[in-house]
């Protein structure tokens, strides 16, 4: 019964994913859903760097600067194709992520963030400031859109695009996570110089999970920015970087869905808390802050966590009663062999 | 004879506190070295500057003949050097099979295409090193906790898991801080069962301990540091007779 029910949960959630753009009439909801999509890639990113390798960045927003303009100024001023443009983007922004690796080798905690803000700080002023190259707060417009066959994507196809570079991103993870990369992260995590006296280079973990985790918020950024058609430093401000950290905690650091989680869940939440009502509209992102508030002090471990928890339960409660089933016949058996015996 | 491991005028000075000063000792291929002294004498910094958790200040260390005073941690232990920790350093996120293929981590092949393409060499690379710690695990009776985390193990086999962890990377030398710290002899009985036929299989031990018991079992020379100087050195009868010995570890004249 419940092995059935679990199928039909599962069938029916994909069936949920593939079919919503197809249903949704309204335009700015599936935009929303877009941005989360990306959100989710990056806090991914992050879900990586802190909940595997216990790095710390409070500057993620740089990375997806840097993999914005990078992809928006290649593909528009030097004119190359959509789809390198964006690679481009993810190595500016893998490579950024490779060198504010290096003072995780000394720094932890409070002052590697101190690091990183910096960081994202300097990215936002260049953002601003570079008016030749970036356009600066008035932005930087004429993006070239994503194509296929000549015809601009559409919101649907962005999502499915978007869709399937997420499940890459945590199918990538999953298989990072059970290999002796992943070990080695979480290694140095528990314990460096443990991690270290058991051959494991602690500089070369972190330098692999601050490229990674930067890159992803590159390749969000680079998507970000042909999704868009335009962009302006204000997305890439530190408010933001807080908001992605946010959100990996919120869906759960040490979770592989993490970061699908608290980044859909977080991008939607606010505009779900717009409701219609006079004055509201000033209120709404207060009490977003306060459901974020709650979800960290009581499930410190993230929604991710308790998903997992609740899904264990559904799964093990199936499992027992079959397991019960099988024993009951064991008995049988072995009653009957028994019974042989004695004849 | 046959040397391993050789330190000269090996110094470690913590500001105006100098931990160890001029250590030089020697640790023949294939044989148990003992490390004692009382609390304080510098052995565990001993330890750590050997395997370059801390860096020293003065003076060189050899292994095999080629100095390795300023490799990183991760390297010397990569050319063969194992350790355990005083206070034992597990990795308690990880499963008890997963703790012990951290230190696998060098003898994979598979990079990182193989590892997100999750593919046929690396499925086959993983089995393989599971197996490999699935029967080192079974060496020390914890095969039936490869799937547990460390957390759930009792002391002794927490400090057993921690040397199988140390022989994954198929050392040339251990170093031992206090194995045998806070156990019954009934306890650390499994662990100088284990020390003795790591004994046999040729493997060399730098053994430091409190528990005389347990050294007097194991050792065959045996160093004695107080303050931070070697004040003895020689068999473990010999040593145990040495009045500086005596005098180090009961303090003052008056002992004598």
């Amino acid at each position: 019964m419940r092995k059935k029910l679990r199928l039909v949960m599962i069938i029916g959630f994909f069936v949920l994913v593939l079919v919503y753009p197809l249903q949704e009439l309204n335009e700015y909801r599936l935009f929303v859903v877009n941005r989360g999509l990306l959100h989710a890639i990056l806090a991914s990113g992050l879900v990586f760097l802190t909940g595997f390798a216990g790095q710390i960045s409070l500057g993620q927003a740089g990375f997806y600067a840097l993999g914005a303009y990078t992809s928006a100024i290649m593909a528009r001023d030097a004119g190359i194709p959509v789809p390198l443009s964006v690679i481009s983007g993810v190595a500016v922004a893998t490579v950024a992520g490779l060198i504010v690796s290096v003072p995780s080798f000394k720094l932890k905690a409070f002052f590697l963030s101190l690091v990183t803000i910096a960081f994202g700080l300097i990215v936002h002023q260049f953002a601003s400031n570079l008016h030749g190259l970036t356009g600066g707060p008035s932005g930087y417009f004429g993006v070239p859109p994503l194509q296929l066959g000549g015809a601009r994507f559409t919101s649907n196809m962005h999502y499915y695009l978007f869709l399937v570079l997420l499940v890459a991103t945590v199918v990538t993870m999953y298989n990072i996570k059970r290999s002796y990369l992943g070990r080695a992260m979480f290694a140095v995590n528990d314990d460096d110089v443990a991690a270290e006296a058991c051959g494991v280079s602690s500089k070369r973990a972190k330098v692999f999970a601050f490229g990674f985790s930067a890159a992803l918020a590159g390749l969000a950024g680079a998507l970000l920015a042909h999704f868009m058609g335009y962009l302006t430093p204000e997305p890439f401000e530190f408010f933001d970087s807080s908001e992605f950290v946010g959100m990996a905690v919120v869906g759960g650091l040490r979770h592989l869905w993490g970061g699908v989680i608290g980044g859909l869940g977080l991008t939607i939440l606010p505009e779900m808390l717009r409701l219609p009502y006079e004055g509201w509209e000033n209120y709404y992102l207060l009490l977003t802050a306060t459901v974020v508030m709650v979800f960290i002090v009581f499930l410190p471990r993230g929604i991710g966590d308790l998903a997992s928890r609740i899904l264990t339960w559904l799964w093990k409660s199936g499992a027992a009663s079959h397991r019960l089933e099988g024993s009951a016949s064991n008995d049988g058996h072995a009653k009957a062999g028994e019974d042989e015996h004695t004849a | 004879m046959n040397i391993l491991l050789e330190t000269k005028d090996l110094t470690k000075r913590f500001g105006g506190i100098i931990a160890n000063r001029d250590i030089s000792l020697t640790i023949e291929a294939g044989k148990t070295t003992g490390l004692i002294g009382p609390n304080g004498s510098g052995k565990t910094t001993f330890i750590n500057q050997v395997s370059g958790v801390l860096p020293s200040t003065a003076g060189k260390t050899y292994f095999q003949g080629n100095d390795i005073t300023t490799l990183s941690a991760n390297r010397i232990a990569r050319l063969g050097i194992g350790r355990t920790f005083q206070k034992i350093q597990l990795f308690e996120r990880l499963s008890v099979i997963e703790n012990v293929l951290v230190a696998r981590r060098h003898f994979y092949k598979a990079n990182v295409v193989d590892i997100v393409l999750n593919t046929r060499r690396n499925r086959r690379e993983e089995q393989a090193q599971r197996d490999y710690a699935m029967t080192l695990l079974k060496r020390f009776g914890l095969e039936s906790e490869a799937s547990n985390q460390p957390s759930a193990l009792p002391y002794g086999k927490r400090r057993a898991l921690e040397i199988a962890r140390a022989l994954a990377l198929e050392p040339k030398l251990i170093l031992l801080d206090e194995p045998a710290a806070g156990m019954a002899i009934e306890e650390y009985s499994g662990i100088l069962s284990i020390m003795e036929q790591l004994k046999e299989e040729g493997i060399t031990m730098l053994l430091v301990e409190h528990t005389m018991e347990f050294i007097r079992r194991v050792v065959d020379w045996v160093y004695v540091l107080n303050f931070g100087e070697v004040i003895s050195q020689g068999g473990f009868r010999d040593v145990e007779k040495d009045d500086a010995v005596i005098k180090a570890y009961l303090g003052g004249d008056e002992a004598l």
